[in-house]
């Protein structure tokens, strides 16, 4: 009993010295770090000029992030001529009437009352060809029934090209069209390592995204593999987006960012940001689609 | 293939010197047969020295002629030795440590200058300063005292880390007895592993490296384990608060064969047993504890021969235990679940030293260096019923580590006093295991038993080196050297030709210039989460894609002693670092599906600096100042988009003041000041909302996340760190020995150092950020005895 005594304040005492913490506020000079306007837009060649709205603030504000419905959201072309005003409709998004086009750079700005006016300029990528699209169907190591296909395109020589493949199943049922993603795999280096964002068939398994880095200006020969799907779906329909190098950014950082946001583990991700005096992206992505009939 | 040829050339000139004989010998502790690292040996008639080597041995060709020898080493008598050298002699000296507190070691000293060396940004740093200095619960630790110098800078708060000119804590090759020695930290880095009782010399190397020092970038932290006794049978140990040790010594056959056997042990556990016990009813169990095993066996064949064989065995372990038992509609059931951590390290070493010539010393080792972690979860379900019993097991364990086998082959050749010769060669064989993941499962009939995760990946490194410490006049001294190093690893070898170059100029008899150059290779990278020398950090090797790490460094220094007691040093440095390996942004060493090389970025480094230092080691007060301003950057093209940002241990100014008075035999006193710029953390200083999730991949996140803003990386800098700690020791004669009784305070005016920062909620709601720290001020006691 009495070495239980001993051993009781013993141990207390260095649980008491040795592993209490003391908590301490810091000053943190944020208090200058003024509320900016969040510009969220993607520039598609398939449809209309876009934009989200909102506002930021400093991050020992707890308060909520509102959408700006109020804001001036110009498109400007490379002379900053005026495109076209959007128009807001809900929730701070605001949208044109003209689709933007490939191969054009377009500028974005925005003002709203109490806050600096923010611009950011992106070229939208030009329209990629695919030119072939080949099946074969194969039985796995599992013994399983898949689908190989093999994708030919130009890539544009002399500048860096990103991408995302994306591959859909096709189902029409009463007439009416159901497009579902389709995961993929495919042992292309351009896809994983280096050239991709870590794996396309693991961390993106329905999105590969990758640059044209080990492939600059020639005819690209990728091959994928999916799930045989022949017996119950219609068709296959690959979508190849040539998307410019800040939304590929935006991509990269920003899912990184989100996925790992509160892991004390994980290193801290930047997220990409081409707003200028604000927060937010201006980025492109221009999609060529390829139907792959049974 | 000109340093070969000036090499080649020096060498010849050397060997061909004619009417000389050799004194050769050992120099050693007269009172324990310790050998005396660095002692000197000095002619005073034709003004020629040495020093001795590692192990105790020095040789000196002199002209036939009368020669008076001075033996001196630091803290005791010197001895000289008149004789009129005709022929080779065979002269070993026994020194004997001074017991009176008194000015005349200064003499003893004055050979052993700082600006007498060719090696400069090399600090050798006692025991007797290590063990009078106060210290973290009263635990002596040399790497906390070598993070007092300038130039090194410790990492978090109470942790024993060390960064030196601005590299990282892998680029540090600490070297036990010759071996490297890969994680040097108990309790998540709060001690070191060295037992400051089995270690008889620390020398630590910073810049200008000597040929014969390979394989790290930034630092060489050479520990020498105690001989053991060759006199007689010697013991001392202590108690504290939170640990035990015990040093056992002496000879088995005297002045021939001697052991010396330590151990310590921590026992929070033992201590924490009954209180958790009582909490659970006995129902489990957890705990903490670390030990270290030192071990040492010294054989002398002849004056020529010696056989050494030592080992290090040491481990943290943290484990979780449980049990669970009830009845359930007949069926018992019996639950046993285990959890834990343990890592640790295991070296052993065989040395021979032969003394083949006069002027030739070779020492032949073989080396095994072992590093594991473990982190593992086993679970057992045992169902009793009137059918009979069926028992489901599952685990699953996380393994880390690196093992060597290691072979080499120095030679210390002194052809002429003028000329200090080193060569020699080594093979390591390493296995690495970059995180391994063991599932097993036996339940209900289904039966799996996998690994998993990174492949482990064997390795050759091999090495060879020549260099010379020449003087080339009496003011102008040079080390030449080259060193050469390779790496075969899968299909691809790695080579490297290292220059090293450095220099000594007498401005006059107290001062010196000095200049050195090195470039070094690391074949081994540290991918680390933390950067503070967890055990979760992963080695590994260049691999064909990931290359070897590379640095050149460059110091200008000078060097004084002022009035025979004060040693002033000032350096300056400019080191870059190439293929530095980092996490990817978001990568985490937990996750299974990618190797760690598809986890890293590769950049760059760079780190410049002054360094200042003034130091007393003799008399009743001594110790040293030492401040450090100094500028550490990385790059990495895909971190940071591609901006330079600087190191998270990028410290501005820090200082380091180590003080130790003693007042009378029985009673001294000890002092440590720190003072660190902040360390940089990564935080957000914005928040905003991502773009619509529908148009980025929706199984990712949901709708409404928010993205914080960071600036840069490391863009916030902690609070500045600073510490005082202070320490009283009470000695008193005994019949059986000596005990000493130790006080110290650590932090004494209790500052909040930052451990890490965090966000959080006042009192009024507000989010604010904070600072966690973990040691306010701390009282220790310590209860040490000798006999």
């Amino acid at each position: 009993m009495k070495q239980i005594q001993i051993s009781t304040i013993v141990f207390a005492l260095i649980l008491f010295v040795g592993v209490s913490s003391c908590e301490k506020y810091l000053d943190f000079e944020v208090k200058d770090k003024t509320s900016k306007l969040v510009v969220n837009s993607l520039m598609d060649g398939d449809s209309l000029f876009s934009a989200n709205i909102s506002h930021s603030l400093n991050i020992l504000d707890d308060g909520e992030l509102k959408h700006i419905e109020s804001a001036s959201v110009k498109i400007l072309d490379a002379d900053d001529n005026l495109v076209e005003i959007l128009t807001h409709t809900t929730n701070g998004n605001y949208i044109g009437a003209t689709k933007p086009l490939g191969g054009i750079s377009y500028k974005i700005e925005v003002s709203a009352p109490d806050y600096a006016t923010v611009t950011a300029t992106d070229k939208l990528p030009a329209t990629i060809n695919i030119i072939s699209a080949d099946t074969l169907g194969k039985i796995d190591a599992d013994g399983d029934s898949v689908l190989q296909i093999t994708i030919k395109f130009q890539d544009e020589s002399s500048v860096t090209n990103r991408y995302i493949l994306e591959l859909y199943t096709a189902d029409i049922i009463s007439g009416a069209l159901f497009m579902r993603p389709a995961s993929f795999s495919s042992s292309d280096i351009s896809l994983g390592g280096s050239g991709g964002l870590g794996g396309s068939d693991t961390y993106f398994y329905r999105q590969a995204i990758f640059t044209d880095n080990l492939f600059d200006g020639t005819i690209k020969t990728l091959v994928i593999t999916t799930e045989d799907t022949r017996a119950y779906d219609s068709f296959l329909q690959l979508t190849l987006s040539n998307i410019s190098n800040p939304w590929y950014e935006y991509r990269r950082t920003v899912e990184a960012h989100l996925a790992n946001q509160g892991n004390p583990f994980s290193q801290p991700v930047i997220v990409y940001n081409n707003i200028e005096n604000g927060f937010g992206i201006f980025g492109g992505k221009m999609s060529t689609r390829k139907k792959i009939s049974y | 293939m000109n340093y070969f040829k000036m090499l080649f050339l020096l060498l010849v000139i050397s060997v061909t010197a004619f009417g000389q004989h050799t004194i050769s010998g050992y120099v050693q502790d007269g009172a324990t047969g310790e050998p005396l690292i660095g002692a000197t040996v000095y002619d005073t008639l034709s003004q020629k020295g040495t020093t001795t080597n590692v192990y105790g041995f020095y040789s000196i060709t002199l002209k036939t002629d009368a020669v008076v020898l001075q033996y001196s080493f630091v803290g005791f008598q010197s001895q000289v030795r008149e004789l009129e050298l005709v022929e080779n002699q065979k002269i070993s000296i026994e020194l004997l440590e001074i017991s009176e507190l008194q000015e005349l070691i200064v003499n003893a000293s004055e050979r052993n200058k700082i600006e007498d060396n060719t090696q400069m940004s090399s600090h050798d740093i006692s025991m007797d300063k290590v063990n009078s200095l106060p210290a973290l619960l009263g635990e002596k630790d040399v790497m906390k005292t070598i993070q007092l110098l300038p130039g090194v800078q410790s990492g978090s708060e109470g942790t024993s880390g060390v960064y030196v000119r601005g590299g990282g804590p892998d680029q540090n090759l600490i070297l036990l007895d010759g071996v490297p020695v890969y994680n040097a930290s108990h309790l998540f880095g709060f001690f070191s592993v060295f037992n400051a009782d089995a270690i008889n010399s620390v020398q630590l190397t910073k810049g200008g490296f000597p040929a014969h020092y390979g394989g790290r970038l930034s630092s060489v932290i050479d520990i020498r384990m105690k001989e053991g006794n060759m006199k007689k049978f010697h013991g001392e140990g202590s108690i504290g608060l939170i640990a035990a040790k015990l040093l056992l010594e002496g000879p088995i056959i005297k002045d021939k064969t001697s052991f010396a056997i330590s151990a310590r042990r921590t026992y929070i556990d033992l201590l924490a047993r009954p209180l958790i016990n009582s909490a659970n009813d006995g129902q489990g169990n957890a705990g903490y504890f670390f030990y270290d095993l030192n071990a040492k066996l010294n054989h002398k064949f002849s004056d020529r021969s010696r056989l050494y064989a030592s080992g290090y065995f040491g481990n943290d372990k943290f484990y979780v235990k449980s049990k669970d038992k009830y009845i359930d509609a007949g069926t018992t059931y019996e639950n046993n679940e285990d959890a834990g951590l343990n890592w640790g390290n295991a070296i052993a070493a065989l040395r021979w030293n032969y003394q083949l010539t006069p002027k030739l010393f070779s020492n032949t080792t073989i080396t095994y260096s072992k590093y594991k972690f473990k982190v593992g979860f086993a679970a057992e379900e045992i169902r009793t019923n009137n059918t009979g019993t069926v028992k489901d097991e599952y685990s699953f364990a996380y393994l880390s580590g690196i093992q060597d086998y290691a072979a080499k082959i120095d030679f210390d050749y002194t052809p002429h006093p003028d000329h200090f010769i080193k060569f020699g060669g080594g093979y390591t064989m390493h296995t690495y295991t970059p995180g391994v993941n063991q599932y097993k499962q036996d339940a209900s009939g289904f039966v799996i038993d996998t690994t998993f995760g990174s492949d482990i990946i064997s390795a050759g490194e091999f090495w060879g080196y020549v260099e010379d410490d020449f003087k080339i006049s009496t003011r102008l001294k040079v080390n030449l050297g080259l060193h050469f190093a390779g790496f075969v690893v899968n299909n691809t070898t790695y080579t490297s030709l290292q220059p090293r170059i450095a220099a000594r100029y007498m401005l006059n008899e107290n001062s010196s210039l000095k200049a050195s150059y090195s470039k070094m290779t690391q074949y081994l990278h540290l991918l680390s989460n933390s950067g503070i020398g967890l055990p979760t950090d992963l080695w590994v090797p260049p691999t064909d894609n990931v290359k070897p790490l590379d640095a050149h460094q460059v110091a200008l220094g000078y060097a004084q002693t002022l009035a025979k007691k004060y040693q002033i040093s000032v350096e300056g440095y400019y080191k870059t670092m190439s293929n530095l390996i980092e996490y990817k942004d978001g990568a985490t060493f937990f996750g299974n599906d990618q190797s760690w090389e598809d986890k890293v970025e590769v950049g760059k480094g760079w780190s410049y600096g002054a360094e200042f230092m003034i130091e007393k080691k003799v008399g009743k007060a001594t110790g040293w100042i030492g401040y450090t301003l100094s500028w550490s950057n990385r790059q990495f093209d895909n971190l940071n988009f591609g901006k330079p940002f600087p190191y998270r241990y990028d410290r501005r100014n820090d200082i380091g003041v180590a003080f130790t008075y003693e007042f009378t035999e029985s009673i001294d006193i000890g002092v440590v000041w720190i003072y660190g710029t902040g360390n940089a953390f990564t935080l957000g200083t914005e928040r905003y909302l991502a773009l619509d999730p529908s148009s980025l991949n929706a199984n990712i996140f949901g709708g409404g996340a928010e993205i914080e803003h960071i600036e840069s990386r490391n863009n916030y800098r902690a609070p500045s760190y600073h510490r005082l700690d202070t320490g009283i020791n009470f000695h008193k004669k005994k019949k059986w020995g000596e005990r000493t009784i130790s006080l110290g305070v650590y932090n004494m005016y209790n500052r909040q150092n930052p451990f890490y920062l965090y966000f959080t909620q006042d009192d009024g709601g507000n989010k604010r950020l904070a600072q966690a720290s973990i040691f306010p001020l701390i009282p220790s006691f310590t209860y040490s005895f000798k006999f």
